[in-house]
């Protein structure tokens, strides 16, 4: 593709490098959050695993762990499809000359884009809300098992 | 090896109670992370989810925080990457190619110092301080004496009120937000907290600012502010997605603060609290359509259903009509005597203004049209409450009885036989004693 002024029309998360470095000394029992992906900007997390997690824990910790990953599939499927399309047109529309009706055409695209991601959009939106309440859900439950845990070795500790 | 002994826990449908079942027969899930000289690799069990998404079996991660065998200083090695990068030649000043804090793995855990901070930012502390300088506003324009723990408690109870929608929008809103330039870098997108504690911090705000409202204030009140935290958090945040009309209920949501200063302070609705509130729902179009002009690709791409992105040129039509509307509803706003009527002239001026700025944006959608507009709907509130704070208080002057919230026969408002409080027994009429304090006008 030619160096056009039209490039500015890409976005910056095209032109961003991959992250190159990591952090060290990494503690089991702390969650670490990634910095953003390049291409699908879900950022995701590491657990950390306590010593005596309970049951309600690891749920909570798989579950989260699946729905980073299904958040990141996703975004980065459609960011990758948003790429190309507009790629495609930024080369097509390469020659023209006049802000104006770049903007027309941009503007054609986006809302060609939304329309045809319509049902996409709404299924994922609507999975989404269901698997977010539910990690709030599982959230609450491993927290009050948490606390469960705490209580039941403060009082087997002051029995012994 | 390891992918053999995962393909055997193979799940085909992931739920809750699957899981606990594999649980129960000791499941073990081995997430593997190797070691510095392989490629930096996390291996985690492959599970088909329920949606229609393809599935895939390679690891997309950014790799994982390794064990290494010495400690190194984080600072030496940006130091390093940095003198390594490679700067863009054609002098772009950007800063995409550097590398900063935001590129590392950290830590999860907000300490209690930062939470006040975090709080902050989950419940839009600017927009929220804005909406309760709305709604200060339209109890200052109420004709009633004003009692400092009304003022108090509205105040507060207004900011909680707006903290907890604007938290639990976050809450719900985070992977679109990622996908914005204007959002990504919220407190949830980043994940600073978890979303059990930013909808208890919302939930907890929420009951917390309509109880102060309820005990402290009234329950119009109360009432007002719980249906704007119903109508942002689970009407708005839901349309954004489905429809265009989001926008005119989101217009909604930011006239009801002045309401709730005005019933605040009288106790009831008056045709005041109404003009107070068509101002702010006119205005939220040209601010808000400019806006979403400048950022429709990032609309379009997280899936919202916005005008901007629909039909750029009725964007800026339903822009360009609700400021023309402005002109007619500033002149009507004397009427109802909050203010002096030259209001209404010095108004004209900064409406016609504003309507040539938004004709400007029909004409020629762009950036720079929209920035124009944008610009100025910022700069617009304070002026019109500017003006209205200086007509009141001209009104007041003129006002040969302090006790009483109209002299006969001196404001047009009292001329007009339609607008209640001039007829006998009129439903809605502004009450002259303050509902806490039991003090009327001037004692």
């Amino acid at each position: 593709m030619s160096k056009s002024s039209h490039l500015r029309y890409l976005g910056s998360f095209v032109r961003k490098p991959e992250p190159q470095i990591t952090v060290t000394n990494l503690q089991p029992h702390i969650d670490y959050v990634s910095p953003a992906h390049r291409l699908s900007n879900i950022r995701q997390i590491r657990y950390g695993k306590k010593k005596d997690e309970t049951a309600a824990e690891r749920t909570l910790r798989l579950y989260a762990t699946e729905l980073h990953e299904w958040n990141h599939r996703y975004w980065e499927q459609q960011n990758q499809q948003y790429i190309n399309l507009k790629q495609q047109l930024l080369t097509e529309i390469d020659g023209i000359d006049g802000e104006e009706e770049v903007e027309r055409i941009m503007g054609e695209f986006y809302r060609s884009y939304l329309l045809s991601n319509k049902d996409n959009f709404n299924s994922y939106t609507a999975q989404w809300r269901k698997y977010n309440l539910r990690l709030v859900f599982l959230s609450a439950r491993a927290q009050g098992s948490r606390v469960v845990r705490t209580v039941r070795n403060s009082v087997s500790r002051s029995k012994s | 090896m390891y992918r053999r002994l995962l393909e055997k826990h193979f799940m085909t449908n992931f739920s809750v109670i699957q899981l606990t079942r594999k649980i129960t027969t000791n499941y073990q899930l081995n997430i593997h992370v190797c070691c510095k000289n392989t490629n930096n690799r996390i291996i985690v069990p492959h599970k088909r989810s329920s949606s229609s998404l393809p599935s895939y079996d390679k690891p997309v991660f950014p790799p994982l925080p390794h064990q290494p065998n010495e400690s190194i200083n984080i600072s030496d090695i940006l130091r390093k990457i940095q003198s390594e990068v490679k700067i863009d030649p054609n002098g772009s000043n950007n800063t995409d190619n550097k590398l900063s804090n935001s590129d590392f793995w950290v830590e999860q855990s907000p300490s209690l110092r930062e939470l006040p901070s975090l709080y902050l930012q989950l419940s839009k502390s600017r927009l929220t301080t804005l909406v309760v300088l709305t709604a200060l506003a339209g109890y200052g324009f109420a004709p009633v004496h004003e009692s400092l723990t009304c003022f108090t408690a509205l105040t507060v109870g207004t900011f909680l009120c707006s903290a907890s929608a604007n938290a639990c929008n976050q809450v719900m809103e985070a992977p679109f937000d990622s996908q914005m330039d204007r959002c990504k870098q919220r407190v949830m997108v980043r994940h600073l907290i978890s979303p059990l504690h930013g909808i208890t911090f919302s939930i907890t705000a929420g009951l917390t600012g309509v109880g102060i409202l309820y005990n402290l204030v009234n329950p119009l009140t109360a009432a007002l502010g719980a249906a704007n935290i119903i109508l942002y958090a689970g009407v708005y945040t839901t349309m954004k997605r489905y429809t265009v009309a989001n926008t005119w209920l989101g217009s909604i949501v930011g006239a009801i603060p002045p309401a709730m200063g005005w019933a605040a302070a009288t106790g009831t609705l008056d045709w005041g609290a109404l003009t107070l509130c068509g101002l702010l729902y006119l205005w939220q179009f040209p601010h808000f359509n400019s806006l979403s002009h400048n950022v429709r690709q990032d609309y379009c791409r997280a899936g919202y259903n916005m005008l901007s992105v629909v039909d750029t040129t009725k964007n800026a039509l339903v822009s360009l009509r609700n400021t023309l509307a402005l002109i007619p509803l500033c002149a009507v706003i004397p009427f109802t005597g909050i203010s002096h009527c030259s209001f209404s002239f010095y108004s004209l001026a900064v409406n016609a203004y504003f309507s040539y700025l938004a004709w400007n944006f029909y004409k020629d959608p762009n950036k720079q049209t929209a920035r124009e507009l944008f610009r100025f709907s910022l700069v617009y509130l304070p002026i019109i409450f500017g003006f209205l704070a200086i007509g009141y208080a001209f009104k007041e002057r003129t006002a040969a009885d302090e006790s009483k919230h109209h002299v006969e026969g001196k404001y047009l408002a009292d001329l007009c036989p339609v607008l209640p409080g001039n007829q006998a027994n009129s439903i809605g009429a502004v009450t002259t004693t303050c509902p806490i304090t039991g003090k009327g006008r001037g004692e």
